[in-house]
């Protein structure tokens, strides 16, 4: 709520206001370990990249952190290692899904050991696509309203959408779309996707990722810091879920996809 | 060319209170002969005593106690022509005394800066109190030439403004919800209109406002860092007048005058902003519809029952209205009702009793019909409140009081049409009951020592019908329990001691030091960093405690050249408890847990402020530098690292000039500097699913680059009519178009940046803005 009153100050002041770059100076962190490790339960594959920080107006790339030890653990205590692929990425493929299990990951790099672990939750079926013709209003030109139906199972659940439109995942930041069941718990529910409007003959897929709370919140966390903290009471960094000082999280996840082309 | 025949002079004699000892008592009002509006401050001395005198209270009631005998009575007030009578008193007395303006009697066009009367910062025991009225500031200039008297508040030393796009003010390193802000004794939850670009107070419907920040006197208590007293005007009980003004974006009206003349008065005084009504020239239908506006009303009468009693009965009534067609709708205000009952018991005994009404809410509507929902919250006050003014004797005069407020809060409710698929959400409502009694006595020893000190006691029941939470440490619930109307779920209580003395070293120098502790009991939670509507009040509860403010301060004061300038440099140090900050990312809208997002820390603030100001003559205006920090800390943030609060600005320097360069024409400047807010920025970067995503350095870690602004303003009295008076205003708000930052992102797609790199880009909402008013007021 709080970019509704943002998005009015903007509106306000698109006819008087002005931006233009500044010469600031910000205090710079010393660098910091950063770990994206997930598995794709759908793909049945396991991937870690591991880099660090680098400082906000450095124009180097970010450092890539290759010769890690990393293995995967299931809840019956299996060990299974990934692959070192180079360029600070691992791997491990077909590796097949436990639901409703614990999985937990250990990262052995510079002498230090990072755990982190998650749950695989079972995936909520999305069971239709659905459209709807809008006329064209302030905020968009006319074009067709696509929703989303699903039966939210009793208990807490959390979604993430993506969509894939005529062949292009959609990867802006704005684009991205973490929902809780705290306004429908245990509804039938349509949720209707406001970021665009489609035109007839496009191609649109959604996978609907189902999540444990933990990466939910972790990830509503980075999209919202991503999106920028500048007004923001409390900036934060999200809650990282390393067993030592390191960025980013180890999710475990599947998703149920549709795809539906526009038409009348 | 003084024209002494306007002095009016009653004179009631009256036996009813007699007495044997040797003293007796002159009492009565001191009113503006011109409109028959009360003077608050106006003062009484007996000149041939040394410090001996009396102030009007805000209903412009005196009372002096003095021996028996030939007196030379001096009737002042700041702006006005002095009165001087020599009598011979053997009896208590009543004394009824209109005085008339300097410019009216002088029959010059306008005086600027009505300071407080000549050397009354000398010789009053409390610590300086900023005040101002409307008509003094008149000619400051201003954006969008709206003269307002929050604005020109944050011009005086130790107030500071929430930037641009704020009507939120911070006091002494205070947060901003640790200002008192009183209309006719109501509180006003939410001081701005548009999104803080004006404030709620119409200046023509305003009397005066006072702004205590240190030294708070017993009578006021619920917020910890000021109190911001503002009156309205009770209208002209002599003659119907008008007066109002055609601006560029807003305009206003107010209509005042006799009901029964010398016995009841009202004003009706309304404003609305018409910045919208340009969007009807657009070719696009949907922005056409588009709403922006705001409107308020300000409305009272009063009605002098007898020479004891007299009524009063105001209101304000305000709202701002957004909207863009039929999709989106968001709009908020504030509504206050007081009703006052004035009594004089006898010469001595002063009573207002004052039942009040107060509420604030705010909505946003999304869609509509089946297809829509909608978000309120709301806070309701019903305030009962009882004072007492005791002029004991010539060297003591007593206050005290007690009052009791209701407060409902409704932290939200959304309703949903059917094919949104929300469930309807009403989060339950809190009560609580917010108490508080004083006692004060305002004590002149000697002829140099004046003290001031008083004691309130206040007390937060916090209370059914409701349920009670209890959180562990990662916020997870552990107990509810229900409880029934009115049944207690945590009481709270405080002794609040006040005190303020002056020790006056001469005739034209003095020394000052107060101390207050005040108990804050509601707490406004933010999670923008501008103030918002959408800011919600919450009580104190079980979980929440009160914040707890403590101040000294220590002044000097010295007058140059017959009070001509006044020199002053005023200290203090500030100790805040329990302050209220949020875990990262919180929620703070439609969530019934809100108290489990909330952490509790400490704050502490300190500085120096210096002020030149001259305030006779055609050349006046103002110079003050304030050198001040305001740091908070909190076990969760940054392992309880002490860090510098948002409006933790080091250095603050404002200067306000006006000058009579004719009778036709006043020009005036104001020009801002301070040290830029502090800010959380990245400290580093990172990839992060597919995203360069910023690394949060440490709160408030960084800084705006620094603010400063200089305005110019001319008004242009246009020839007088019969009965007919009429300037123009012009006003440049910032003429060498700075643009000042309003917030910096780090983004590495600004414009035509390829390189990748990441780059600061900071918003400014204004450039250069001229602006042109047309002010009238006929009888």
């Amino acid at each position: 709520m709080k970019n509704i009153f943002y998005i009015i100050i903007a509106l306000l002041f698109t006819a008087t206001s002005c931006q233009k770059v500044i010469d600031l100076k910000v205090n710079d962190a010393e660098p910091k370990m950063v770990i994206e490790a997930k598995y794709d339960a759908i793909k049945e594959i396991v991937t870690v990249q591991l880099s660090k920080t680098i400082n906000v107006f450095s124009n180097e790339g970010y450092p890539q952190i290759s010769g890690a030890n990393i293995e995967i653990i299931d809840a019956n205590g299996v060990v299974s290692t990934l692959n070192d692929d180079g360029n600070g990425a691992y791997s491990l493929t077909n590796y097949a899904p436990q639901y409703n299990s614990e999985y937990t990951i250990k990262i052995n790099v510079e002498g230090e050991v990072y755990e982190a672990s998650d749950y695989l939750v079972p995936v909520v079926p999305l069971d239709s696509l659905t459209t709807e013709f809008q006329p064209q209003s302030v905020f968009s030109d006319e074009g067709y309203l696509l929703s989303m139906n699903a039966t939210d199972p009793v208990g807490s659940n959390f979604y993430r959408a993506i969509r894939k439109v005529n062949g292009e995942y959609k990867r802006d930041l704005s684009d991205q779309f973490l929902f809780d069941d705290s306004f429908s718990e245990g509804n039938s529910q349509s949720v209707p996707l406001f970021f665009e409007f489609y035109q007839l003959e496009d191609t649109v897929q959604i996978e609907l990722i189902s999540y444990s709370e933990k990466s939910y919140v972790y990830f509503s966390e980075l999209v919202a810091i991503a999106q920028g903290s500048d007004g923001s009471a409390a900036p934060a960094n999200p809650v990282s879920t390393w067993s030592k000082e390191a960025l980013g999280s180890f999710t475990v996840f599947g998703y149920d996809t549709k795809t539906i082309i526009i038409s009348e | 060319m003084k024209q002494n025949c306007l002095i009016v002079l009653t004179f009631f004699l009256t036996t009813v209170f007699h007495t044997f000892s040797q003293d007796i008592t002159i009492s009565g009002t001191i009113t503006d002969g011109k409109n028959g509006e009360d003077l608050f401050g106006a003062s009484v001395i007996a000149t041939d005593m040394t410090n001996t005198g009396a102030r009007t209270n805000v209903y412009g009631f005196y009372s002096l106690t003095i021996p028996v005998g030939r007196h030379q009575l001096a009737y002042r007030n700041s702006g006005f022509e002095d009165q001087i009578f020599d009598l011979v008193i053997t009896q208590d007395t009543v004394i009824n005394l209109e005085l008339f303006l300097l410019k009216e009697v002088q029959e010059i066009e306008e005086v600027n800066i009505t300071s407080k009367r000549s050397n009354s910062n000398i010789t009053s025991a409390q610590m300086e109190v900023t005040r101002l009225d409307p008509q003094s500031i008149k000619t400051i200039p201003i954006l969008f030439g709206e003269q307002d008297i929050m604005k020109t508040l944050q011009l005086t030393p130790g107030v500071k403004g929430g930037g641009e796009g704020s009507a939120g003010f911070y006091v002494r390193g205070g947060g901003a919800d640790q200002n008192l802000i009183l209309l006719d004794e109501s509180t006003v939850y939410n001081a701005s209109h548009l999104l803080g670009f004006f404030s709620v107070f119409n200046s023509d419907a305003i009397k005066d406002v006072a702004l205590y920040k240190s030294g708070i006197p017993a009578e006021y208590g619920g917020r910890a860092s000021s109190v911001m007293d503002v009156r309205m005007r009770d209208g002209n009980n002599k003659e119907i007048a008008a007066s109002g003004g055609i601006g560029l974006i807003s305009s206003r009206l107010t209509i005042e005058g006799p009901l029964v003349k010398d016995k009841s008065s009202f004003i009706i005084s309304g404003r609305r902003s018409y910045a919208d009504l340009f969007l009807v020239f657009s070719p696009d239908e949907d922005i056409r519809d588009t709403k922006l506006f705001f409107y308020d009303l300000n409305a009272k009468v009063n009605y002098k029952l007898s020479d004891k009693d007299r009524i009063y009965l105001s209101g304000y009534f305000g709202r701002d209205k957004f909207g863009l067609s039929d999709d989106f709708g968001f709009d908020w205000g504030n509504k206050t009702g007081t009703v006052r009952w004035n009594h004089l018991f006898n010469d001595k005994l002063f009573m207002n009793t004052s039942i009040i009404y107060s509420a604030f809410d705010y909505q946003f509507s999304i869609g509509q019909g089946e297809d829509g929902f909608g978000i309120r919250s709301s806070i309701r006050d019903f305030n009962v409140k009882q004072d007492y003014n005791y002029y004991l004797n010539t060297n003591n005069s007593l206050k005290f009081g007690v009052n009791a407020i209701h407060h409902t809060f409704e932290p939200g409710v959304l309703e949903s049409g059917d094919n949104v698929g929300f469930n309807q959400i009403d989060l339950e409502k809190r009560h609580a009951l917010e108490v508080g009694a004083y006692l004060q006595n305002e004590q002149k020893v000697g002829n140099r020592w004046a003290f001031m000190y008083g004691l309130r006691y206040s007390g937060f029941n916090y209370m059914g019908k409701g349920t009670a939470y209890e959180y562990a440490e990662d916020g997870a619930i552990t107990s509810e329990e229900s409880y029934d109307s009115f049944e207690s779920i945590k009481y709270y209580q405080g002794l609040e001691p006040r005190l303020s003395a002056s020790f006056i070293i001469n005739e034209s120098n003095s020394i000052k030091v107060g101390y207050n502790r005040i108990f804050q009991y509601i707490h406004q939670l933010s999670n923008t960093t501008t103030s918002s509507p959408t800011d919600v009040w919450v009580p104190t509860s079980n979980n929440v405690k009160p914040q707890i403010g403590d101040q000294i301060a220590v002044g000097y004061y010295k007058n140059f050249k017959k009070d001509e300038y006044q020199v002053s440099v005023e200290t203090y140090y500030k100790w805040l408890q329990n302050q209220i900050d949020y875990r990262p990312n919180a929620n703070l809208i439609l969530n019934g847990q809100i108290e489990r997002e909330l952490v509790y820390g400490e704050g502490r603030a300190y500085g120096i402020e210096f002020q030149i100001k001259k305030t006779k003559g055609d050349f006046t205006g103002w110079f003050n530098y304030t050198l001040s920090r305001a740091l908070r800390s909190f076990d969760e943030i940054d392992g309880g690292q002490e860090f510098s609060a948002r409006q933790d600005r080091i250095h603050d320097l404002n200067l306000v000039l006006t000058y009579n360069i004719s009778k036709k024409f006043v020009v005036s400047t104001s020009f801002v500097y301070y040290t830029g807010d502090a800010v959380t920025f990245p400290s580093a970067l990172y990839e992060m699913d597919g995203y360069e995503v910023p690394y949060v350095g440490s709160r408030n870690g960084n800084r705006l680059p620094d603010y400063h602004r200089l305005d110019l303003g001319l008004t242009w009295y246009l020839k007088d009519k019969k009965n007919y008076k009429h300037n123009l205003s012009f006003s440049i708000y910032n003429v060498y178009n700075r643009e000042n930052a309003f917030a910096v992102r780090f983004v590495d797609d600004f414009e035509d940046n390829t390189t990748g790199q990441t780059q600061a880009v900071q918003t400014a909402l204004f450039k250069i803005i001229p602006s042109i008013t047309y002010n009238f007021n006929f009888k």
